[in-house]
């Protein structure tokens, strides 16, 4: 690349966001106001009675001085209530250092507890460094993604300051940036900037990851054109719900899920003047909240069951390839706290047994020889009819929400998975389980009334291991279930199944 | 008698989902007791519904079908629905109805 395409590429650098410092100036305005209110009027509402003795006057003093020692006490404690957890400049977090503790990235970086207390000076030695991402995308590229921003956590713990430049010409995935998102809010603020091309510019923006971040990405003039967003939805942390009436009331899954219908529609509006019909709507309706609905489940399982937290974002590109234009869809889900192997290891009998019997036929066959039962377990728990819930497994009932959510997104794709280079990761611990061309969805493999199986193998047959190359094992660990998806729209399919606007 | 399910989406709620949802509206229309009646219950939802996920049959319905069976759950409960709940609704008992055998449950 040339200097002139290369300038014309990278438009601009990220920075940080300047609105922090916008916020702690009002906030400090209203707390002088608040402390000149405190102190100020009701002193000047006081009529020194005529003939007071020195006594008296003292005490008056000592009054007066009480109350603005105490007013710039409630001052202080409004602004630091005001201002939330302590944002740090570059400047002030280098020098501290300060040790803050992540489930989330303690599992990503071994010892990162004693890395991190190592010697500021060491870190001062290191300076800066800049961290490449590139080629981010779980559902196709899912060991080195989880690698890049691994060294992203690595290098939070012995650097200086981090560049980031992300050089990826197209977001391939949005599962990366939405974990890149939760990681962020975790680490030390070290980060000084980077390169972002224009489209990731685009995309950042358009779907408030931006903002998620905290950092200010260059726009052109054509801002969002050509990206069609679905802006990031969150819940609220996990362990906060307190209605007696939680599950009689809305929930914030069924809200989003409604929210991606409409946002899908004014898709469709715009580019090619279709909606979806009521089959797309509900498909889309199931596949959202049968996905949300287990991650609020299982989310947080050892701290806050049925109570976990989500983060989901998604958008459509629309793309060229030799004068074809192809519309390009990408949907991820993201709880963090417990993974599935976790979570399935808590499965009442008979299911435990028959669990660690399939584990213990296949083991070695899938990733390292350790880490390889965590693997097969993350399978097994995708089939129907395995779930953790000693209930539901007495009653025979619930444990098929993985393979609803396949069957759902297989729907939502198309009919030729192939054709539309549709792909799902499901990424939990160190295990990424990839559904894509010919293992999409599970089978019924003994008549109607049989559970839908993905064995990820020729036979589809539990006897055999699944495939290496669907099955992968991660360098590091993500606490936590996240499921990307992505597929190109076909218009042959759309025309079936969609209604004209008009 | 009538359970009306607009009592948990209210008149714009478009899907209904999640096992314990299902098992709460359970509790709210006090299905076991009805179960028990003579009476045949009907089941409405408003017109903005849309879908109704599987996980939300199975924790709605799984106490009637082990009392009452299949044939039973289905004289008992009638249901009002649109084409494409009744397909939601058949989706769930299926689901409910499915053989466990790699569970080892059957």
């Amino acid at each position: 690349m040339t200097e002139e395409e290369r300038r014309n590429h990278f438009p601009g650098s990220w920075k940080l966001h300047s609105e922090d410092i916008r916020v702690v100036r009002k906030i400090r305005l209203d707390a002088s106001r608040l402390r000149r209110r405190i102190t100020q009027k009701p002193i000047g509402q006081i009529v020194r009675p005529a003939g007071k003795t020195d006594k008296g006057r003292r005490r008056q003093q000592l009054n007066r001085n009480a109350r603005r020692i105490h007013a710039k006490k409630l001052a202080r404690n409004y602004i630091r209530r005001a201002r939330g957890p302590r944002q740090l400049t570059h400047e002030q977090a280098s020098v501290e250092f300060k040790y803050r503790h992540s489930n989330l990235l303690e599992h990503m970086v071994s010892n990162r507890e004693a890395k991190y207390s190592e010697s500021p000076l060491k870190r001062a030695q290191k300076g800066h460094v800049s961290v490449e991402l590139k080629d981010l995308s779980f559902t196709h590229n899912p060991r080195q993604t989880m690698n890049k921003l691994g060294e992203l956590a690595d290098r939070e713990c012995d650097s200086f300051g981090i560049n980031i430049d992300f050089h990826d010409d197209y977001c391939l995935d949005v599962g990366p940036y939405l974990l890149l998102s939760v990681m962020k809010k975790q680490m030390t603020p070290l980060f000084l900037g980077g390169e972002i091309s224009k489209p990731m510019s685009k995309v950042l923006n358009a779907l408030e990851l931006d903002q998620e971040m905290g950092i200010a990405v260059p726009l052109t003039e054509d801002r969002h054109e050509d990206v069609f967003p679905f802006p990031v939805h969150r819940r609220r942390m996990s362990g906060t719900s307190s209605s007696e009436t939680r599950f009689i009331d809305q929930q914030s899954h069924e809200k989003v899920a409604a929210n991606l219908n409409e946002a899908i529609d004014e898709w469709l509006r715009v580019t090619t003047d279709q909606r979806l019909n009521p089959r797309g709507r509900r498909i889309v309706l199931r596949l959202v909240t049968e996905t949300l609905d287990n991650a609020e489940r299982h989310g947080d399982m050892q701290r806050n069951e049925n109570d976990g937290d989500w983060i989901v974002a998604g958008f459509m590109a629309r793309r060229d390839n030799d004068d074809h234009e192809y519309y390009r869809c990408h949907l991820a889900f993201l709880s963090t706290g417990t993974t599935i192997e976790e979570t399935i290891a808590t499965a009442p009998e008979p299911i435990a047994t028959k669990m660690q019997e399939y584990a213990h036929r296949h083991r070695g066959s899938v990733g390292s020889r350790q880490q390889s039962p965590k693997h097969l377990r993350t399978v097994f728990a995708m089939q129907d009819g395995v779930t953790r819930s000693a209930t539901a497994s007495e009653e025979k009932r619930n444990g098929t929400g993985f393979q609803d959510i396949l069957e759902f997104y297989s729907d939502l794709a198309g009919s030729d998975a192939a054709m539309s280079d549709a792909s799902m990761a499901i990424v939990s611990g160190t295990t990424c389980v990839l559904c894509n061309s010919a293992y999409m969805h599970g089978v019924r493999m003994s008549g109607e009334d049989s559970e839908r199986e993905l064995w990820f193998n020729d036979t589809n047959d539990q006897s055999s291991p699944p495939a290496a190359g669907n099955v992968i094992e991660l360098d590091r660990c993500l606490k936590g279930t996240l499921i990307t998806m992505t597929f190109t729209l076909d218009l042959d399919y759309l025309e079936r199944t969609v209604d004209r606007a008009n | 008698m009538q359970i009306d399910l607009s009592e948990l989406v209210g008149n714009d709620g478009v899907v209904l989902a999640g096992m314990e949802r299902g098992a709460a509206a359970r509790n709210l229309f006090v299905m076991d007791k009805l179960d028990g009646g003579t009476e045949a219950v009907v089941v409405s939802a408003p017109d903005s519904l849309e879908a109704i996920s599987p996980s939300f049959v199975q924790g709605f319905l799984a106490g009637s079908l082990k009392h009452l069976g299949e044939d039973g759950l289905r004289s008992k409960y009638r249901f009002e629905l649109n084409e494409l709940l009744m397909e939601d609704i058949a989706d769930g008992i299926k689901r409910l109805l499915m053989k466990r055998k790699i569970a080892g449950l059957d």
